[in-house]
């Protein structure tokens, strides 16, 4: 039973690209729809959720009608900039349908580097829950690639937890968690129930390569552990499924946890 | 057949342009522009739209009566708001046949190198694809502009990084827009989107214009 878990308050849930749409990069509408469910259910209960969801260039690339996978990168951009307008509808109409409003922010590294705009971004978010807001953030692709290349929005959620001082991220994508081999090649493989410090043998263990649409693998969301670890945040990566939320708020213990 | 330059054209909305004065939402005045922005994207020139608006809907959205003092409160009625903004966009937009994708950005992005090009290579990959980017200041990590309430300085500043030859900036008077070409310091003023069509299709300019827009909105108007 993880009892800490279940008293969080202030928590951020990361969804990767891979759990809401198909393997062909196109949205999966009712992946996203139960997905908004259980997190409108979090809301009921009280808890201050911020969302950071990833998929915009998928998006895009489904409105453009493209089937190949985008390649330049300026191209990825146009489309994260047609597919965050279609994203953000989207989430839009599921929470509305739960009279829950949502706000989007989009944010660059270099934005919570500075004082000044990372301030900012901190009022903005505060303001948001303050008026029982769920505020849904990506990154600002436009201006800044750094999630495209690598990552899928793992490092953003680390910075926007420690951001908005938060207890716990939940980092939700297709794989079950941390494993003590890579699962593909040893079925064997343990999965590990918790992490302390971020060791040697952790790192080694991340080593590994995320789904074709989705660029995360494990590395950056060890990366983002050792992140939260150091701020004193519990992190949690899981593979999404209905009601996973649920069950992990419940205290079960569900994918890695990592906490001191 | 015309060797005409296709120049690019920005158009500057602000709350005012499409509102009432009692502060809600004029759609009709809206769908007008979109529909003047859709001709002048079929026309085949290359336009961008920075558009106000989000503080305006996410008002309407939240059903706040007040005008909101604080900024924290005013930068998360943009955030709800500006949600609300690119899907009345999309929805308009849509009846005209037009792709249209959303572009957040604050002045100091454009100052950094990196990000400049970062910018222009998005914008410039809209453009080719014929869709229309809708910008808007980041309101979420920059104050510059939510306190100013114009977007004439950020507009000015994407010209420049753009190489934008025209800038229109619709009134806070229905139908009224001054345009203003960078090659010169006065702006002229069309009294209709017909009238508006035309002077931009007798332009035909043979390449893209040098000039400094004015900085100061104020500048060109008074003329």
């Amino acid at each position: 039973m993880r009892t800490k878990i279940t008293q969080a308050k202030n928590i951020v849930i990361k969804i990767g690209t891979s759990s809401i749409s198909y393997p062909n990069g196109r949205l999966n509408f009712q992946k996203i729809k139960s997905f908004v469910d259980d997190i409108g259910n979090l809301h009921q209960d009280g808890k201050n959720i911020i969302l950071v969801s990833s998929g915009a260039i998928g998006v895009g690339a489904g409105k453009m009608g493209l089937s190949r996978k985008p390649e330049r990168l300026s191209e990825k951009q146009a489309l994260a900039a047609i597919g965050q307008a279609e994203l953000i509808n989207i989430y839009r109409k599921f929470f509305k349908e739960l009279s829950i409003n949502v706000g989007q922010v989009l944010l660059t590294k270099d934005i919570i580097n500075n004082e000044i705009t990372a301030k900012n971004a901190q009022n903005t978010l505060q303001g948001l829950i303050a008026m029982g807001i769920i505020p849904i953030i990506n990154e600002n692709d436009t201006v800044s690639t750094e999630e495209i290349l690598i990552g899928d929005n793992d490092s953003l959620s680390a910075e926007v937890a420690i951001l908005s001082q938060s207890e716990l991220l939940i980092i939700l994508s297709d794989i079950d968690g941390l494993y003590s081999e890579d699962p593909h090649i040893n079925p064997d493989a343990m999965l590990i129930k918790q992490v302390h410090e971020i060791t040697n043998e952790i790192e080694k263990l991340s080593k590994g390569k995320g789904s074709a649409f989705g660029t995360g693998g494990m590395q950056t969301k060890i990366a983002a552990a050792k992140k939260c670890l150091n701020k004193d945040i519990q992190m949690i990566i899981a593979k999404f499924e209905a009601k996973i939320l649920q069950d992990i708020f419940k205290g079960e213990e569900i994918g890695t946890l990592f906490s001191k | 057949m015309s060797d005409n330059y296709t120049f690019k054209i920005l158009i500057s909305i602000s709350d005012k342009t499409i509102s009432f004065t009692n502060g809600t939402i004029n759609q009709k005045t809206l769908d007008d522009l979109c529909l003047l922005i859709s001709d002048i994207n079929n026309s085949g020139k290359k336009i961008i739209v920075v558009s106000a608006g989000a503080i305006l809907l996410g008002t309407q959205m939240l059903k706040i009566k007040e005008r909101a003092e604080n900024i924290s409160v005013k930068q998360a009625i943009a955030a709800v708001g500006q949600v609300e903004l690119i899907k009345n966009y999309q929805n308009i937009f849509n009846i005209y046949g037009q792709n249209v994708a959303q572009v957040l950005l604050t002045r100091k992005m454009m100052q950094n190198s990196s990000y400049a090009k970062n910018i222009k290579a998005t914008l410039g990959e809209l453009l080719n694809k014929n869709i229309i980017p809708i910008v808007n200041e980041n309101d979420s990590v920059s104050t510059d502009d939510i306190e100013l309430e114009d977007n004439y300085p950020l507009s000015v500043k994407l010209a420049d990084t753009l190489n934008i030859d025209i800038i229109i900036i619709a009134s806070d008077i229905k139908h009224k827009f001054h345009v203003l070409k960078r090659d010169s310091l006065k702006a002229v003023t069309c009294y209709s989107s017909n009238e508006l069509l035309s002077y931009l299709d007798d332009i035909g300019y043979k390449k893209h214009l040098s000039g400094n827009f004015p900085i100061n909105k104020h500048d060109i108007l008074i003329n």
